[in-house]
């Protein structure tokens, strides 16, 4: 499977809104000086193709997890917007609003939407490992220094 | 495919998976959830001045004999056919209003065409405005404050748009005015809401915001406003 072939079957928005991830990944754990650094160690070209291949192992598996991390946080902080709005409306004598057709109030179903989509994500990832970085990271930069160390 | 930390092949096939069997509700929850976070920051605002002494009231059209909360999501309709909150404290009122068109700083009523743009939040006078229809604007000295909410995270050139905003709409924040003396008033400063993080460029402009002292707020997932 190639480095985005897991978004084949994702709603466009999904990967619009995440496309610049190994971009951005790629920047933050190799900066040009950092990239010369590592290929100025390699004396043979074979090396440094070697070398080459395997930055971009690390920023291709790292990009993976802060897609995973993102995208939960993306349908959590979903349902966190939904409660905060309903519940601060409740306390001004307003029951619910309408997003178009969509009714939010209390803990209905269009409130914790989200939080239901970030829980089947997080039950379909069967890598212990995996669940591990997304949920017990706070920022994007806790996983990146983690895959930070393996350069 | 190399592995590091965990066996990426398999959560990659996981997700595509999930994304199979979950797209018809993931596109449900992205179909609202920018206008959900819009709502939130409404909400914020609104909570932001209950908690600083005022007296929150929301004034609801009526729809079917009853008053009924609704949001304006749009840039077109009538101000009257959405609710708004109304608030007061020592002899004074101001309205807080979703979705409002406001004349820029430097329009004149003699230009040929109206400079306006509509703002995610506004703070302004309390005057009546159910006589304006979708395409009016209301005048630039009755603005207190405005918001922009994106549903996103930062990078400079959204920070750099917002001050370009501020520049049509309140160009007289874009002073030296947060000096050392200066206190938060009982009202909000005009503000750019991010749902995510402020990425490092944003941040470097954030930085030079506060250093010019620019009477303005970013706010984000790790600065949120209340």
């Amino acid at each position: 499977m190639s480095s985005t072939d897991f978004l084949s079957e994702a709603p466009k928005f999904i990967t619009t809104r995440f496309n610049s991830v190994n971009k951005y990944v790629w920047q933050t754990l190799f900066p040009d000086q950092t990239i010369k650094e590592q290929l100025i160690k390699c004396k043979t070209k074979a090396e440094k193709r070697k070398e080459i291949s395997r930055l971009k192992g690390i920023s291709e598996e790292a990009s993976t997890v802060v897609f995973l991390f993102l995208i939960n946080k993306f349908f959590t902080e979903g349902s966190k917007a939904a409660k905060q709005a309903v519940d601060t409306f409740k306390e001004l004598g307003i029951k619910g609003f309408y997003i178009g057709g969509n009714y939010f109030s209390e803990r209905n179903e269009k409130v914790i939407q989200g939080d239901k989509i970030s829980e089947k994500l997080l039950n379909s990832i069967k890598d212990d490992k995996a669940k591990e970085l997304v949920t017990k990271s706070n920022y994007v930069s806790e996983i990146l220094d983690k895959y930070r160390s393996l350069i | 495919m190399p592995s590091f930390l965990f066996d990426q092949a398999s959560v990659k096939t996981q997700l595509k998976d999930f994304f199979k069997t979950e797209k018809v509700t993931i596109n449900n929850f992205g179909s609202t959830v920018n206008q959900t976070f819009e709502a939130k920051v409404f909400a914020e605002v609104i909570k932001w001045y209950r908690d600083n002494g005022w007296t929150v009231n929301i004034i609801s059209p009526i729809i079917k004999g009853n008053p009924t909360f609704k949001l304006k999501f749009n840039t077109r309709g009538a101000p009257r056919n959405y609710s708004y909150a109304r608030c007061s404290k020592d002899g004074r009122t101001c309205q807080i209003r979703h979705g409002l068109r406001v004349h820029t700083k430097s329009y004149d009523l003699r230009n040929n065409k109206s400079a306006n743009i509509v703002c995610d939040i506004v703070i302004m006078e309390d005057i009546n405005i159910d006589d304006f229809t979708s395409d009016t604007a209301i005048s630039n000295d009755l603005l207190i404050a405005f918001g922009e909410v994106k549903h996103m995270s930062a990078y400079a050139e959204l920070i750099a748009s917002f001050i370009g905003l501020v520049h049509e709409l309140k160009p007289e924040k874009l002073k030296k005015i947060r000096v050392r003396k200066w206190q938060r008033g009982d009202t909000i400063s005009s503000f750019l809401y991010v749902s995510g993080l402020l990425y490092r460029t944003a941040e470097g402009l954030v930085e030079t915001i506060k250093k010019r002292k620019y009477d303005i707020d970013i706010y984000s997932f790790n600065n949120p406003m209340n």
